[in-house]
């Protein structure tokens, strides 16, 4: 006997399935947000005040686990050694894409000049910014996708959103404000696909 | 292609919160005092017999869930609904602690089966297919309908790449169309 994930070749099986199935799902889906729109109803004050004294005690937490910031002070104080016995020199020009780094306190990191895809886009920041993405496709003046209020360094395009990416493309990274509000580029860069 | 955060507002305060804005933090708790309440709601539907004090636990642990994954939430749905995702995967987590407790006294019994819901109540069908199904595949379905995720969202949640997840999406729907038969057919119409 066949596994029913065996079937699922093509997309046309793919929307058969989905077809078939987004009316009972929906009922689920719809049922479950009534009953959580209930709940905000039914909420008590115990429950105020346990959610309360969780965030509060979260709050007051440092984030992420100590020993990762143990291990960037650590890579810090090696990068630093390195530089001073001298083997810090700058790696020898490339060529490639210009990396305009807006202000200094980011970097592009990928995709950046010759690439095999734009799966994924990625910069390096520091703090918790608010970060937008700007994508031009070869000489379009529009940007062909923008992505708004991203809270983590890195955005994994949509199928969708990759099929309107050409050969070259231009990519940018804008620190916004607490409003959404333009803040400063992070960094600008530029890529193509290679060819085959 | 223009991504928009719908729950703009929602989305600003959770920005405050990660900044530990005092004030923020109050508020963000206050809306999410709606947890343990959807979580009592939750079992009491599945029937899940859990104690009051263990159901605290799980909101706590809910709690917690939902503090470690603030920064993946980008305002697609209400903060309410967001964070009662959540409660689907913790209180799965507890029942199946608590089932292997029961199971090594012997004293497990079987899960409910689809084909003993009633015909109408379309909700608690999908839910039962959904609980057969199981982890991975049932958060993946649970989010993507619940919170109307994408699956790039999905798998930021999951920790599993967005093509994972959507692999793990059609895997699923195959089986519950599967457990669902003729029934899924009839309820889609």
């Amino acid at each position: 006997m066949r596994e029913p994930e065996e079937e699922l070749q093509g997309p046309a099986e793919r929307e058969r399935l989905e077809r078939e199935l987004s009316a009972p799902l929906e009922a689920w889906a719809q049922r479950e947000r009534a009953a959580a729109k209930d709940a905000e109803k039914a909420a008590t004050a115990a429950d105020a005040e346990l959610a309360r004294q969780v965030f509060e005690g979260l709050s007051h937490r440092p984030r992420g686990h100590p020993l990762r910031r143990y291990g960037f002070v650590a890579a810090v104080i090696a990068a630093g050694l390195l530089v001073w016995l001298g083997f810090g020199r700058p790696a020898e020009e490339t060529a490639g894409p210009k990396v305009f780094l807006g202000s200094g306190e980011g970097r592009l990191r990928r995709p950046v000049g010759e690439v095999l895809g734009y799966d994924e886009f990625q910069w390096d920041a520091s703090g918790e910014d608010i970060y937008a993405l700007r994508i031009w496709s070869g000489d379009d003046l529009k940007p062909t996708v923008a992505v708004d209020a991203l809270l983590t360094n890195s955005y994994l395009p949509t199928p969708a959103e990759l099929e309107l990416l050409g050969e070259e493309i231009r990519w940018e990274v804008h620190v916004l404000d607490d409003a959404d509000r333009f803040l400063r580029i992070l960094g600008s860069a530029e890529a193509r696909l290679r060819s085959r | 292609m223009i991504r928009k955060a719908r729950h703009a507002e929602d989305l600003r305060l959770v920005k405050r919160v990660l900044r530990r804005d005092r004030e923020a933090v109050a508020a963000f708790s206050e809306r999410l005092s709606c947890v343990p309440a959807y979580l009592r709601s939750l079992a009491a539907r599945t029937g899940l017999g859990i104690s009051a004090p263990a159901l605290d636990d799980v909101a706590q642990e809910t709690f917690l869930a939902i503090w470690r994954k603030l920064d993946t939430f980008r305002g697609t749905s209400r903060l309410e609904t967001w964070a009662c995702g959540f409660c689907f995967h913790e209180l799965r987590h507890w029942r199946d602690r608590h089932l292997r407790v029961e199971s090594r006294r012997g004293e497990l019994e079987e899960s409910p089966s689809v084909a003993a819901v009633a015909p109408d109540d379309t909700g608690e069908l999908v839910d039962r297919a959904l609980a057969r199904l199981g982890p991975p595949a049932e958060d993946v379905i649970r989010l993507k309908h619940f919170e109307e995720l994408s699956f790039q969202d999905v798998g930021e949640r999951l920790q599993v790449s967005p093509n994972t997840a959507k692999s793990l999406y059609y895997r699923g729907l195959a089986r519950l169309r599967e457990w669902l038969g003729d029934r899924g057919e009839e309820l889609a119409g």
